[in-house]
């Protein structure tokens, strides 16, 4: 098989008047899956929290002090971060694959899009990466899934809603495969693993589906909007308002 | 590739081993604007200084400044409240940071390291359906020899750069052009025309040139309004205003 895509890529690339489109097209043909195109995540399949997660004293004593309106990033408008960005379920996934990388975008905020390079190129994990929202990713193909791996998140991004935190140390690892589903069609499924000793005892697992989506488009956002709606709106015409009644009162 | 050799090619993907492509029968090769591109703001344009206004909006203009001058930059600035670009702004606002240009056989990716925004260009038919207006707007692009033509529709009217709106009828056509010896080096050339007949009496084109960004160059994270998190986490939450 592999000797016959070789063939087909070569097939592709050579000719006088090959397309770099086709020959992209040919690499990526030659991946062993093609992840690319929308992607909808399927609420109702995501797989919840275990009752108890094994979480270090320092983790739970965050976790059960945590208010969201204090110390959720995605209150101020902050991202969600990776991994929060492959758990939620609200926004579309899309893929971009070349035969170099792999990128993940997910639009909950647009002046914040975020946007995951997954570097396909044996590149490796850097030791001391700097710590990101979207972390520093590296994948290799297992068969037809593609495992990759993500280290370099910061430590005021939680992983989901209720506050689970991780520290710097946070190792994720995920398992990207796409099946045929006799009911759903095409679905792509994403094994997560948060590795983190300084949070968690043990690693913590769970799983996320997505449905193939191919005329998807993600929507604009309104986190910012409606901050800036109010200041430029609400608020000016209250003082306009107060500014005109001053004037009035002062005749 | 010859046609006889696409043919058999795609007679082997045909065989289910792997996935043939629309594409597979080809054109020419086409200039590869993959990479990541700085704007050059000493080559490129600028929006004209006096741009042909209708009638409408110089009306809408003097009502705008009756409602809300004077402007007070310090809060009455969308950018500083995070709110990002729409098109064309997001071609010729010229920031120092840069933007890459991912190319796959269907769309063309453009993202932007401001904002974080992405911009998508669809190679294939067009296919508008019930569009809702976004930043982006929808953008379909097409080969003309060596250049590729976008057309971009259903942006939305939100923005107000130059304390002016665009309206629904905004229409670009952007010649997307690669230079590979320019007084820079390796240079896309993007010229703009600006199409919004409810706004401007004629059309306008702004000529805009990127340079190629050194190897090693990435389009790095950012995230605005990262300075008044950090505030926040430090426990100075009076310097952010909206608590």
């Amino acid at each position: 098989m592999s000797s016959i895509r070789s063939l087909i890529v070569l097939l592709a690339l050579t000719g006088s008047a090959a397309s770099e489109a086709v020959g992209a097209q040919a690499a990526i043909s030659a991946a062993p899956a093609d992840f690319a195109g929308m992607w909808l995540p399927d609420a109702h399949r995501a797989q919840s929290w275990p009752d108890s997660l094994p979480l270090a004293p320092a983790a739970l004593k965050f976790m059960q002090g945590f208010d969201p309106e204090a110390s959720d990033p995605t209150t101020f408008c902050m991202p969600l971060g990776t991994p929060r960005n492959m758990l939620q379920t609200a926004y579309p996934l899309e893929i971009v694959q070349t035969p170099e990388r792999l990128l993940m975008i997910v639009q909950p905020n647009l002046a914040n899009a975020e946007v995951r390079r997954i570097a396909l190129d044996g590149r490796g994990l850097p030791a001391s990466p700097e710590p990101s929202w979207f972390g520093t990713s590296s994948g290799h193909w297992d068969g037809k899934t593609l495992v990759i791996e993500t280290v370099g998140m910061r430590a005021d991004a939680i992983v989901s809603e209720n506050g689970l935190p991780h520290s710097t140390d946070l190792h994720v690892i995920e398992q990207l495969r796409i099946v045929e589903d006799a009911e759903r069609g095409k679905v792509l499924i994403d094994d997560i693993e948060l590795h983190d000793p300084q949070a968690y005892l043990e690693p913590i697992k769970t799983r996320r589906y997505y449905s193939w989506a191919p005329d998807a488009r993600p929507a604009d956002p309104t986190c910012v909007d409606a901050m800036w709606t109010r200041k430029l709106w609400l608020d000016r015409l209250q003082e306009h308002a107060a500014a005109a009644k001053k004037k009035g009162g002062s005749k | 590739m010859s046609r006889p050799l696409a043919m058999l090619a795609c007679a082997l993907i045909g065989t289910g081993l792997v996935a043939c492509s629309r594409t597979t029968e080809q054109e020419p090769a086409r200039p590869d604007f993959s990479g990541v591109w700085f704007p050059d703001a000493k080559a490129s344009g600028r929006w004209p200084g006096e741009r042909p206004f209708t009638p409408a909006m110089v009306a809408a203009r003097e009502e705008w400044n009756r409602t809300y001058t004077p402007i007070d930059l310090t809060r009455d600035d969308e950018n500083i409240s995070c709110i990002p670009y729409t098109l064309p702004h997001v071609m010729t606002t010229i920031p120092q940071y840069p933007f890459e240009i991912v190319v796959t056989p269907q769309r063309i990716y453009q993202l932007t390291e401001v904002f974080g925004q992405v911009r998508r260009i669809d190679l294939g038919p067009e296919e508008h359906g019930d569009q809702l207006p976004t930043r982006m707007g929808v953008s379909h692009g097409h080969w003309e020899g060596d250049e590729l033509v976008v057309e971009t529709t259903h942006i939305l009217p939100l923005y107000a750069g130059h304390r002016e709106p665009s309206s629904p009828a905004l229409r670009l056509v952007e010649r997307f052009r690669l230079v590979p010896d320019g007084p820079s080096g390796k240079e896309l050339h993007v010229a703009i025309t600006v199409i919004d007949p409810v706004v401007y009496r004629e059309p306008f084109t702004i000529n805009m040139v990127f340079n190629a960004a050194p190897p090693g160059v990435e389009v790095g994270e950012y995230i605005c309004g990262q300075d008044l998190w950090d505030q926040h986490m430090d426990g100075s939450t009076s310097k952010i205003p909206w608590r």
